[in-house]
């Protein structure tokens, strides 16, 4: 144990003698690593986010192709497709929403129409009523926040065809649900059939809750019996879109960071491997005096293992620094896209272990592994030839 | 003393004086390097970069238990509103996160149609889930059309 906190220090000064050289590779190791790590931790966590409430999005969607694009459902024929006393079926329900384009915002709002029940989902007011004297909505934080509205306040909204629908604001969802509801207005059935130019006796799709959602398979097969033109959305179909949306995008940032990686293990080769007169004289004058090849090669490791440790120690806090503590800017661009309506990012940290253990692997590893074979060399020098 | 490879600037400067303590004789000059025997081992004390390493380590660890505790407060927070986050979705119907409210398409990716591009502009790709280079197995692609 002596011996090796010697060789350790021993380490130590020779790090510091080449104090800028090394530093030079501690920063780059830690750049890519905050990179890669911040890349990783801001898809982690927005997975994260879209699970802890997926067991609440319903359990099938049913949705009506026509010329092989979504088409409007009847509500009639709801009970027909999804009968409320087939075994397994908890409950069914004809849905009106769809996508308003807003110009002054240059955004689409997403309006749901119908009675929802909204209780505890709202920050303040209450869900708006059906028959009111004048269209009551609630609405997201990030559209309360560009309309500068609270409730109480009246909004008025260009509906499909271009006429002024004027709404009363009666409630804002909680600030916590922005990632879900940041452009999201609710109002009444009526209400949402003006503003999306829906006709009446029509709905977007039928969303239906299962008593077992394990069943989910059997009854979309009994929908799509009942229903031909139906294209049935089962939950675990959502959860696949939504790990291929995220596993594509941070996938596609970090094969974009895997030249980074090799300039980084190239550079490392080059400025480990490249024995200065110096320090083949000091390798020289330990060698005479009693050290052995195992002493130098092992000194030559603690050098590269701190150099890469402490890099990506200081890159692993800089990426999370940067995806909790500033919001990922600059990376929330390249993974989000652009859009005009963001909602506000309050991200909770999901750390994946087998992230964390393959980017630790995918740099440091390497790195230590790229000065083994320069250091070898270093320790198997002649000692005569060194120092003469 | 020389500078820049010369383990006369090197560490162990006690193990050096205790070196010279016991007359290797060397000349005025010149430093003994660091002599790797047992004895000098047994002898070894933590120098102050040593010192100085450890507490670079322990600032580091400090700061990584801030993050830690950072977390544990971010996930007590998003804890506490997840019942609210849930009645959100539920009264809503729709679970999507609201990245991308410019392009219809893309607002909510798990109810748009697999396989068709071009909805909203002329040339504009479908990223998702078409997006994805390898497709979802046969019989589940056929099922979902």
């Amino acid at each position: 144990m002596r011996r090796q906190w010697a060789l350790l220090e021993h380490a130590l000064g020779s790090l510091r003698r080449r104090a800028w050289r090394h530093v030079a590779l501690a920063v780059a190791v830690a750049l890519v690593v905050g990179v890669y790590g911040s890349a990783l931790l801001l898809a982690d966590a927005l997975r994260g986010e879209w699970r802890s409430t997926l067991a609440s999005v319903p359990d099938l969607v049913v949705q009506r192709l026509e010329g092989g694009r979504p088409a409007l459902v009847e509500v009639a024929a709801l009970a027909e497709v999804v009968p409320l006393d087939a075994p397994g079926v908890r409950s069914a329900e004809a849905r009106v929403w769809g996508y308003l384009f807003v110009e002054a915002l240059g955004a689409n709002v997403t309006v749901v129409g119908g009675e929802r029940p909204l209780d505890g989902a709202l920050a303040a007011g209450r869900a708006p009523r059906a028959g009111a004297e004048r269209p009551e909505c609630v609405v997201g934080v990030a559209l309360a926040d560009h309309f500068a509205v609270r409730p109480g306040d009246r909004l008025a909204v260009p509906d499909a065809r271009g006429e002024l629908v004027l709404l009363e604001v009666v409630g804002v969802f909680v600030a916590a649900s922005a990632l879900q509801t940041a452009d999201v207005l609710v109002t009444d059935d009526a209400t949402a059939r003006r503003l999306l130019a829906l006709p009446e006796g029509r709905a977007t799709d039928y969303a239906v809750t299962l008593s077992r959602p394990e069943e989910a398979p059997v009854i979309a097969g009994q929908v799509r019996a009942r229903m031909s033109d139906a294209r049935v959305i089962e939950r675990d179909a959502l959860v696949r879109t939504y790990e291929l949306t995220f596993d594509g995008r941070s996938g596609l940032l970090s094969a974009l960071l895997v030249p980074c990686l090799a300039v980084l293990l190239l550079l490392v080769w080059e400025r480990l491997s490249g024995l200065g007169e110096a320090e083949r004289r000091e390798i020289g004058v330990l060698k005479a005096v009693g050290w052995e090849t195992r002493d130098v090669l092992t000194a030559r490791l603690w050098e590269s293992a701190i150099v890469a440790v402490g890099g990506a120690w200081v890159g692993a806090l800089a990426a999370y620094a940067h995806v909790f503590w500033l919001d990922a800017v600059g990376l929330r661009g390249a993974l989000f896209g652009w859009s005009a309506l963001h909602p506000p990012l309050e991200l909770t940290p999901v750390i994946d272990p087998t992230a964390a253990w393959t980017l630790l692997g995918v740099v440091v590893v390497p790195f230590v592994g790229a000065s083994i074979v320069p250091a070898w060399r270093a320790a198997s020098i002649d000692v005569d030839e060194a120092i003469r | 003393m020389p500078r820049g490879g010369g383990l006369a600037t090197a560490p162990h400067r006690n193990l050096t004086k205790q070196l010279l303590g016991r007359g290797l004789g060397l000349g005025p000059g010149v430093a003994p390097p660091f002599c790797y025997t047992r004895e000098v081992s047994r002898s070894f004390q933590p120098g102050r970069r040593l010192r100085a390493f450890i507490a670079a380590i322990g600032a580091l660890a400090l700061l990584s238990a801030g993050v830690v505790a950072d977390a544990a407060t971010r996930r007590g927070v998003a804890a506490a509103a997840l019942d609210a986050r849930r009645a959100a979705v539920r009264g809503v119907g729709l679970g999507d996160l609201a990245l991308s409210s410019s392009a219809r398409w893309i607002r909510h990716p798990t109810q748009a149609e697999p396989g068709a591009p071009f909805q909203d502009l002329p040339s504009t790709f479908d990223v998702d889930p078409a997006g994805a280079v390898v497709g979802p197995p046969a019989p589940r692609a056929r099922r979902e059309r």
